[in-house]
C-alpha cells in the first residue's frame, strides 16, 4: 500500500514538474524522440500551439505519424534556434514594417540553415513545416526551393520533382513557341 | 540506391498547394517556362484560382475599339488582343460590367487595373473616369479633382507589389499653349481624395505627348527637354533625369518619336535616331540612382517590317516593351499587325493581324496587360 502510494505521489510530482517544464517531446513516424522549447514551439507552428493549449501533449513523446526523425530533428532545431535569435528577429520586423510585402526575407542563420540540407531534407521540411503550421519555416523552405528552381530548364525540374513529360513533341513545340522569350538565359 | 529513391518521393509526394506554394515565390519568367514540364503543371499554374497567387507576366493588349452605330455614332469599347494562348483571365473584353456606361475608352493600364473613360447612357454628355479590374470584374468610379485649370495630362499608377492602392496623377497646364507643366493633382484610393502639389520640377518644362512609366513607385514623364521627370505618389520626391544630348525627343504628327518604358525593374527610352530614321536607339537607365545611362541596341526598322523608310508613328508605333525580357511591340500600320521584336537575339515575329485597321492619326493606344487576379477594388457591381 505504502508503496502504491508512494508511487502515485511521484506520479503527481513528475505530473507537476512536466507542466512545469519549458520543453515538450516530439515523437517522430520512426520513434525517435526529441525535445523542443515550449515557447518557440508554440509560437512557431500553429498545430503544436493548439496541441499545447489543448493539452494533448503526451509527456513521453507527442507522436507525430507524419514526420520522420529526419525533417523533425531540422524541425525542432529551426524551433531552438529561432528561440535563440529573438530580439533580432523582433529588431528586423519593426524596421522593414512600411513594406507591405508578406515575406520578409530570410535572415542570415536561416539561410545558412536551409542551405545546408540536401533537396530530400529540404522537400521533407516543407512537407513538415506545412503540416504543422509553421507559417515562417514553410516561408523559407519555400524560398529556399524557389531559389534552386530560377534558371533552370523544365527538363531539370522534372528531374527533381520525378515528373514524367507527358506532353507530345508537337504539343510542346506550341506552348514553347509562343514562349520563347522565357527560355533565355536569365 | 536508397536515396535516390527516397529523393524522388520526397519532391514527388508534395501536394499541389505545396508547388503552388513554391512557384509563388518564382519571377514570372521561370513560371512561363515551367508551363512545359507538365500538363499537369500547366493546369496548375494556369488554374484561376491559383494565378492569384502565381506572378503574371503580359498576356496582351486592350484597345479601344470602334463600334459606331446610327444612334451612337461615337461608340467605343475596349477589345483585346492576346498573345498568350487563350489565357486571358476574363471572359469579356468590352468590359460590359461596367453598367450605365454606352462608350468605354481604354486609356492606361497599369498592372492589370485599366482606367478607362467612360460615357454615360444618361445624360448623355456625362463622362466618368473608371478604374476596373477586367479580370475580378471590380470597379469604381474616380471623382472629379475640382480643379478648374486646364489639364495636360492623366496619368494612372498602381503596383501591387508596393502598394494595394492606386493613384491617378493629374497635371496641370502651366501656359495654354506650349504644354508647360505646372501643378500636380494626386488622387490616392487610400484616402479617396485629391491632394494638389505645388510642382518640384522648375519652370516652362514641355510635356512629350507619349509616355508615362510607373517605376520603383515614381511616375516618370517625358518631355521634350532632355529630362525625364519623376514624382512619387504622395507628392513629395520630385526628381528630373537628365538624359544625354543624343537621345532626342522630336514630335511628329501629334507623336512622340520617342518612348519610355519600363523593362526588368529598369526604366528603358526608344527614339528614331534624328540622323538616319530607319534606326531606333534603344538605351538603358542603369544606374537608377546615379541617373546614368546606356547606349544598348541599334534596331534597324528594316529589318523588322522588310520595308526602308518607315517612320516611327507615321507608319508604325511602339506600343510596349516586355515586362520580362528585351522584347519589343509594334503596331504596323502597312499590314495592320502586331509584332513582336526580340532586341537580344534579333528575332521578328508577327504575332497576328489586327482587327482594327490603323488609319486613325494618332495611333490608337494598344496598352499592355499584365493580369492581377485580387481583389483590391470595391465592388460596384
Amino acid at each position: 500500500m505504502e508503496v502504491d502510494k508512494g508511487k502515485g505521489e511521484a506520479e503527481e510530482t513528475r505530473k507537476v514538474a512536466e507542466a512545469d517544464r519549458d520543453t515538450v517531446t516530439l515523437k517522430s513516424s520512426d520513434g525517435k524522440l526529441f525535445e523542443v522549447s515550449k515557447e518557440a514551439a508554440a509560437r512557431l507552428s500553429t498545430v503544436l500551439a493548439g496541441m499545447i493549449a489543448g493539452g494533448s501533449i503526451d509527456d513521453n513523446g507527442t507522436d507525430l505519424k507524419q514526420i520522420g526523425s529526419e525533417a523533425l530533428e531540422n524541425v525542432v532545431d529551426y524551433c531552438n534556434k529561432h528561440a535563440n535569435s529573438i530580439p533580432s528577429a523582433a529588431l528586423i520586423s519593426s524596421s522593414i514594417s512600411f513594406n507591405t510585402a508578406p515575406f520578409k526575407e530570410p535572415e542570415e542563420w536561416e539561410r545558412k540553415f536551409v542551405d545546408r540540407l540536401s533537396h530530400d531534407a529540404l522537400f521533407d521540411l516543407v512537407e513538415a513545416a506545412n503540416f504543422l503550421g509553421m507559417e515562417r519555416l514553410l516561408d523559407v523552405t519555400c524560398h529556399k526551393i524557389s531559389e534552386m528552381m530560377k534558371g533552370k530548364s523544365p527538363d531539370q525540374i522534372r528531374e527533381v520533382f520525378n515528373i514524367k513529360n507527358d506532353y507530345t513533341k508537337e504539343e510542346l513545340e506550341e506552348i514553347r513557341q509562343e514562349l520563347a522569350w522565357a527560355f533565355y538565359d536569365d | 540506391m536508397n536515396t535516390l529513391k527516397k529523393s524522388a518521393g520526397a519532391a514527388a509526394d508534395l501536394t499541389d498547394d505545396l508547388i503552388v506554394e513554391i512557384l509563388s515565390r518564382l519571377p514570372a519568367k521561370s513560371i512561363c517556362r515551367f508551363k512545359c514540364v507538365s500538363w499537369h503543371w500547366y493546369g496548375l499554374i494556369t488554374n484561376a484560382e491559383h494565378r492569384k497567387k502565381i506572378p503574371q507576366t503580359l498576356s496582351g493588349f486592350f484597345y479601344p475599339s470602334d463600334r459606331w452605330t446610327q444612334e451612337d455614332p461615337t461608340k467605343m469599347l475596349p477589345d483585346f488582343v492576346g498573345i498568350l494562348g487563350n489565357e486571358e483571365p476574363f471572359s469579356d473584353a468590352s468590359l460590359t460590367f461596367l453598367v450605365g456606361y454606352r462608350s468605354i475608352i481604354p486609356k492606361i493600364c497599369c498592372n492589370g487595373l485599366l482606367f478607362c473613360l467612360c460615357w454615360k447612357v444618361s445624360p448623355s454628355d456625362e463622362a466618368d473616369y473608371v478604374v476596373c479590374n477586367p479580370a475580378t470584374e471590380k470597379w469604381t468610379v474616380l471623382p472629379e479633382s475640382g480643379d478648374e485649370n486646364i489639364g495636360l495630362a492623366d496619368y494612372f499608377c498602381f503596383d501591387p507589389a508596393i502598394s494595394p492602392h492606386f493613384y491617378v496623377f493629374q497635371l496641370i497646364d502651366a501656359d495654354e499653349n506650349y504644354r508647360y507643366i505646372g501643378d500636380v493633382n494626386i488622387y490616392s484610393s487610400e484616402t479617396g481624395a485629391w491632394s494638389h502639389k505645388e510642382s518640384g520640377w522648375g519652370d516652362e518644362l514641355q510635356l512629350a505627348y507619349r509616355g508615362a512609366v510607373f517605376l520603383n513607385g515614381m511616375l516618370h514623364l517625358l518631355t521634350n527637354d532632355f529630362k525625364i521627370l519623376a514624382v512619387d505618389t504622395q507628392g513629395k520626391k520630385w526628381r528630373t533625369i537628365p538624359m544625354l544630348e543624343t537621345m532626342t525627343v522630336s514630335c511628329f504628327c501629334r507623336g512622340t518619336l520617342a518612348f519610355i518604358g519600363q523593362s526588368q525593374g529598369r526604366l528603358y527610352f526608344i527614339n528614331m535616331r534624328a540622323s538616319d530614321p530607319s534606326k531606333l536607339s534603344v538605351w538603358i537607365l542603369e544606374g537608377y540612382d546615379s541617373g546614368e545611362w546606356i547606349f544598348k541596341y541599334s534596331i534597324s526598322t528594316a529589318q523588322i517590317f522588310g520595308e526602308k523608310n518607315l517612320m516611327l508613328e507615321r507608319d508604325y508605333a511602339l506600343i510596349a516593351i516586355h515586362p520580362e525580357c528585351n522584347m519589343i511591340f509594334f503596331v504596323c500600320r502597312c499590314d495592320d499587325v502586331l509584332i513582336s521584336y526580340d532586341m537580344d537575339h534579333g528575332k521578328v515575329c508577327v504575332i497576328c493581324s489586327l482587327k482594327e485597321h490603323l488609319y486613325q492619326r494618332p495611333f490608337l493606344p494598344y496598352l499592355p496587360y499584365v493580369p492581377f487576379l485580387s481583389d483590391s477594388l470595391s465592388d460596384r457591381g
